[in-house]
């Protein structure tokens, strides 16, 4: 319990860290004074139209300082400056927060495509165009919001009763917020200079057949206004700094390693060395990949490390407590009834906490002040010693959980042009351990668990690249993962890399499966996909010992290598 | 602007390496070097065991660069603050296994539609020699898998079909090799762009009816390098330059339409800019004139001044795509190739009017001051492109002819050029459409209107450019006998397309001509076309007042 709350310390004191300063005034940000002033104005009139628009929202984003070099066997062969276009969308509701024209349509695909995203060229400095534009995209999607909403009325005389009633939104709070941040200026040199002498490291290696080493940088300000009245000017910041290897092996097995470094100011990249040495470790480990046995399905103890443990959770668990998961009648709902029900082990607590900047100095990809939908990011307890407890909630009301909780997101601006309607998402998603010991005495826990389940091996998952999981009734409620560098635990404590492993399961069994944590909490940063697009997240977790998960082979391309070798490993680059 | 031209001989037609001729310089460049060694090694080692080799091999390396000043409303909208960086760059891969004789092209196991045709492979590559290299290596593999596999079905086809071959499948040609210096990129100047296109786009704001106006000026260069190992060789470069105008209005009826208009550039001095912008001002009233919403009600028979952005319609359709691809396609799943050209069989024959004669000058890089982007001085088999006289006094007279035979004694004249999903095909390059009598644009007019007296009609239409069967209402004007003139909004064809029966229905040609993509065409005035009247409804007006 002491060290429970010692942990819990932790995080508010990140939480207060990560609580940045207004330093600007709504009323003097030109582009949320003609946003408010078009809503104003259309509003006026979309309320007394039949059906009604009860409901509007303009979103603005406007890149500043945009900078990636991408570098290939020792060249740069990519670099950009320019900060592109800013974009702009807007959402809108016809009907009422009972019955809109955001619902879900039942035996159909929704109609609510009006979440429009476009790529205005004028900024707001250019007053009419922008308006107009303003103006143009709200005429349109009044109609569409309208359409839309009749055939959400016939759908729901026409089809079966809904089992979770509850209204297709809730208004958020009004709020108002302005934080500007100054352009980071910095020096690229030293940046390509690492980036192609880390890119050279595979020149000549024959095992590698393709290979990349990537750094990008983006900063800039997303503008929220809706009808409500709340206006948000809030900092886009994001940087990293990447590597992939490949290998393509003769049976058609895929092989990679990667590694990722998020920075908010390149002055936080790692050194060059640092960087030299994980590539070359890297390189190491895929030739040690290709030299390694396959693995055979089988159900084992399983110790995950703490990045693997933090995408597992995220996959396993977190995706199946986003709240609109538990509305739609399409989805398994695996938790929908399990409130105030213990799920895992019970000195195991699961957050969601988006207000976290950074964990431990690395910058955290899933941090927001605010979310898509204007609400103010939140922590949430799902899962409180072992019992869950809540669910990650947008603005549309699941049964029990009237209230968004800051979680709406969606892809779209700086991070993708399609912009899909927001849904609840992750943002940093924590596995916290009441209980824990050291790594040390995790793995001989394992140990101890291999030979009292009298199995021949277990296994000591690393890194895992990813995975998914699937959440419709009308397919298998099974998640899979995609684990990349993994041990073979033998009885004897022998240990040995294997390839072609995949993780797979279903979650109620497998979240029951962990035994003990241990004390090294780490951080996986990625990209997550989902209905809405993909968002930038992070996922902290420290390693955990499972009793058992059942092991897959890996999927094999159909293709062999391509019959010469690769350019790059014959002499001088196979230049004549 | 310096030019080598080489002649290599064809040695042997498997040779193991790229046969460079006598005095050939290729440029020690990147490029050439990746493309060449990378080649060397195909020949070489490439080997697919119980299967031909690759016996012939074609690489083509795209390099894009771009940059554009954009304003809309009198102010800046998009100017690269920074340099503007080469766009995409990318590799096209072509492999042949076989022989001469008998080789793996030539065959689909498709229909023709999206099909990979056999060996020809693209993919982006980074821009570097290790990069070019790479993608070479990866496309060459999968073209000559594919090529393979091709060849061997093609073999099966050909007994299933009992098709005996008379001629072989290719006639080797003299190769060229062609070496442009390309100009260094320049970013667009934007210390005079800037104010132009600021200023430009600011008239929009005195137009109350519009809702958007943007000007932008666009520059571009698509840079090609190409090897094939029978040792041709070409580098070559499109310049482009473009003045682009973009209105949006809401119609008198409600419905909001948006217009476009493409001006192309010589260059950007003070008199290039102004001739730009004068006729951006005549489009805008265009466009304005239009906003007030005619709609025809009557079907109209009889004569259509075409200007010359649609008579290019009418000679493409009618008689150019007919003398292209020539040498139809072996097609698993169709009986016959549709997509061939088949004017070679009518030599001689007269086909279309006398008033023009077609020629076709693939070597002519510039019209008028502008850049012809057909240009294209050795072809995509190496061969060094000749002019043609396609149709004169109305008959067809020259064909466009590649590596691949069509009759007996077949000898390439350097017109195979490649698209992206298809090898070297028998196309024409820039095709100039010369009246052999001509009158002025106001004689045309007045042709037209006589013509419409003759006929006891009240009015004839201009067709300003080309949008389908169903013309844009700023394309389709009415002109009346009496001097009145309206854009109408709801005309359009009877008939998809124009055929070989359209140009023997030519009154007369206009003497000025323009460039319309691969064509240098005048005004035609055809006797008679027939046009009915869509019923096109109207909009709601917009919730909310347009914001001032």
């Amino acid at each position: 319990m002491k060290k429970r709350l010692f942990l819990w310390g932790i995080m508010l004191c990140f939480a207060a860290g990560a609580q940045a300063q207004q330093n600007c005034r709504v009323q003097d940000e030109l582009p949320l004074q003609l946003m408010q002033s078009e809503i104003k104005r259309g509003m006026n009139k979309f309320k007394k139209l039949h059906p009604s628009v009860y409901y509007m929202s303009y979103v603005y984003e406007e890149p500043e300082v945009y900078y990636t070099v991408v570098a290939h066997l020792g060249d740069i062969v990519s670099q950009t400056s320019d900060p592109g276009q800013p974009t702009l969308w807007t959402r809108m509701r016809a009907g009422s927060p009972k019955m809109d024209n955001t619902r879900q349509l039942k035996g159909e695909s929704s109609c609510d495509d009006i979440w429009a995203a476009t790529t205005p060229r004028p900024t707001a400095e250019n007053t009419r165009a922008f308006k107009v534009y303003l103006w143009d995209m709200a005429d349109h999607l009044a109609e569409d919001a309208q359409k839309c909403f009749s055939t959400v009325q016939t759908n729901s005389q026409q089809m079966a009763k809904r089992m979770d009633e509850s209204d297709d939104f809730v208004f958020p709070p009004k709020e108002t917020y302005c934080r500007t941040q100054a352009p980071i200026l910095f020096d690229e040199k030293p940046i390509e200079k690492m980036v192609v002498n880390a890119s050279a490291m595979v020149k000549g290696n024959k095992t590698i057949t393709g290979s990349r080493v990537s750094f990008g940088f983006l900063q800039g300000h997303r503008y929220f206004v809706d009808s409500q009245g709340t206006q948000l000017k809030t900092p886009v910041l994001r940087g990293r700094l990447m590597y992939d290897l490949y290998a393509f092996l003769p049976d058609g097995t895929v092989l990679s390693r990667s590694n990722s470094y998020d920075v908010l100011d390149p002055a936080q990249l790692p050194s060059e060395e640092k960087l030299y040495a994980d590539v070359k470790q890297s390189i190491r480990e895929i030739e040690e990949l290709a030299k390694a046995p396959e693995a055979e399905p089988i159900t084992v103890p399983v110790l995950l490390k703490n990045r693997a443990m933090a995408v597992f959770v995220h996959e396993v668990l977190g995706h199946r407590l986003e709240g609109h998961r538990q509305k739609q009648d399409s989805f398994g709902r695996t938790f929908t009834d399990k409130i105030g029900q213990p799920i895992t082990a019970p000195f195991i607590t699961i957050m969601d906490d988006p207000t976290l900047r950074t964990f431990k100095g690395v910058p955290l990809r899933g941090f927001y002040e605010y979310d898509d939908e204007g609400v103010k990011s939140q922590p949430v307890t799902l899962v409180e010693e072992g019992v869950l407890k809540n669910f990650l909630m947008g603005s549309s009301p699941i049964k029990g959980f009237p209230v968004s909780n800051g979680h709406g997101r969606t892809a779209g601006g700086m991070r993708s042009l399609s912009v899909k309607p927001p849904v609840a998402r992750m943002g940093n998603t924590r596995l916290i351990a009441s209980q824990s010991v050291s790594y040390e005495e995790l793995e001989q826990k394992l140990l101890d668990e291999i030979r009292s389940q009298g199995k021949p091996y277990g296994y000591i998952i690393e890194d895992l690249s990813g995975g998914f999981t699937m959440t419709y009734t009308s397919m298998p409620q099974v998640f899979k993962l995609e684990p990349k560098w993994v041990y073979r635990m033998y009885p004897d404590g022998r240990k040995e890399i294997v390839r072609g492993v995949d993780l797979a399961g279903t979650p109620l069994v497998s979240f029951g499966q962990i035994l003990a944590a241990a004390d090294d909490d780490d951080v996986f940063n990625g990209n997550c996909g989902a209905e809405s697009g993909w968002v930038p997240v992070s996922s902290i977790s420290p390693s955990v010992l499972l009793r058992a998960l059942e092991i897959e082979k890996t999927e094999k391309s159909n293709e062999k290598p391509e019959i010469l070798p690769a350019p790059h490993t014959l002499p001088n680059g196979g230049r004549k | 602007m310096r030019k080598i031209i080489t002649v290599c001989f064809v040695l042997l037609a498997a040779a193991a390496v790229p046969c460079m001729a006598a005095g050939a310089k290729m440029p020690d460049t990147m490029y050439f070097n990746a493309m060449r060694d990378e080649m060397q090694r195909t020949l070489k080692e490439l080997r697919l065991k119980d299967h031909q080799n690759p016996y012939y091999v074609a690489y083509w390396i795209n390099e894009q660069y771009t940059d554009h000043i954009d304003a809309e409303f009198g102010q800046l909208t998009y100017s690269n603050p920074h340099q503007a960086e080469p766009g995409e760059m990318w590799v096209n891969v072509f492999v042949d296994v076989g022989n001469d004789k008998n080789n793996s092209s030539g065959y689909t196991p498709g229909d023709r539609s999206g099909v990979n045709l056999p060996g020809m492979f693209k993919g982006y590559t980074f821009r570097s020699y290790d990069g070019i290299r790479e993608k070479l290596w990866q496309m060459t593999d999968a073209a000559y898998l594919q090529s393979s596999d091709f060849y061997e079905r093609k073999q099966l086809y050909k007994k299933k079909k009992n098709i005996v071959q008379k001629l072989p499948d290719v006639v080797p040609a003299e190769q060229s090799g062609k070496i442009e210096d390309v100009p260094a990129w320049q970013d667009l100047d934007k210390a005079r762009i800037e104010p132009f296109v600021k200023e430009l786009s600011a008239q929009g704001l005195s137009k109350t009816e519009l809702d958007m106006l943007r000007i932008s000026v666009r520059k571009g260069m698509h840079v090609v390098y190409y090897l094939n190992s029978r040792g041709g060789f070409y580098q070559t470069y499109y310049p482009s330059l473009q003045l682009r105008a973009s209105a949006q209005l809401h119609l008198s009826d409600g419905r909001q339409s948006s217009f476009v208009k493409f001006i192309s550039l010589r260059n950007l001095t003070e008199e290039e800019l102004n001739r730009g912008k004068e006729e951006v001002e005549e489009w805008l009233q265009k466009v304005l004139q239009v906003r007030q919403v005619v709609k025809a009600k009557q079907p109209y028979i009889g004569p259509v001044l075409l200007k010359p952005r649609a008579a290019a319609v009418l000679f493409r359709n009618s008689v150019i795509n007919e003398m292209e691809q020539s040498t139809p396609i072996l097609l698993e799943l169709a009986d016959e190739d549709k997509g061939a050209g088949n004017l070679y069989k009518k030599k001689g024959m007269r086909v279309g009017t006398e008033l023009v004669t077609l020629y076709d000058r693939p070597c002519q890089r510039e019209f008028d001051g502008f850049t012809l982007p057909a240009y294209k001085c050795i072809d995509d088999e190496g061969v060094a492109a000749q002019d043609l006289t396609l149709m004169k006094n109305g008959k067809v007279q020259d064909i466009p002819l590649s590596m691949r035979p069509l009759d007996k004694g077949h000898k390439s004249n350097g017109h195979s050029r490649f698209k992206d999903n298809m090898w070297g095909r028998e196309s024409v390059s820039t095709v100039f459409v010369e009246p052999t009598q001509q009158w002025t644009d106001e004689e045309m007019e007045n042709k037209l209107l006589e013509r419409c007296k003759a006929l006891g009609l009240e009015y004839g239409y201009i067709l300003h450019g080309w949008s389908g069967r169903t013309p844009s209402a700023i394309h389709t004007e009415r002109v009346y006998v009496d001097g009145r003139r309206e854009f109408v909004h709801n005309m359009e064809f009877e008939n998809d397309f124009f055929t070989q029966r359209d140009l023997r229905a030519v009154l007369a040609v206009g003497g000025k001509q323009e460039i319309t993509g691969s064509l240098v065409v005048p005004s035609v005035l055809m006797q008679e076309m027939e046009m009915v009247p869509r019923d096109i409804k109207g909009a709601r007006p917009p919730f909310v007042p347009r914001p001032k």
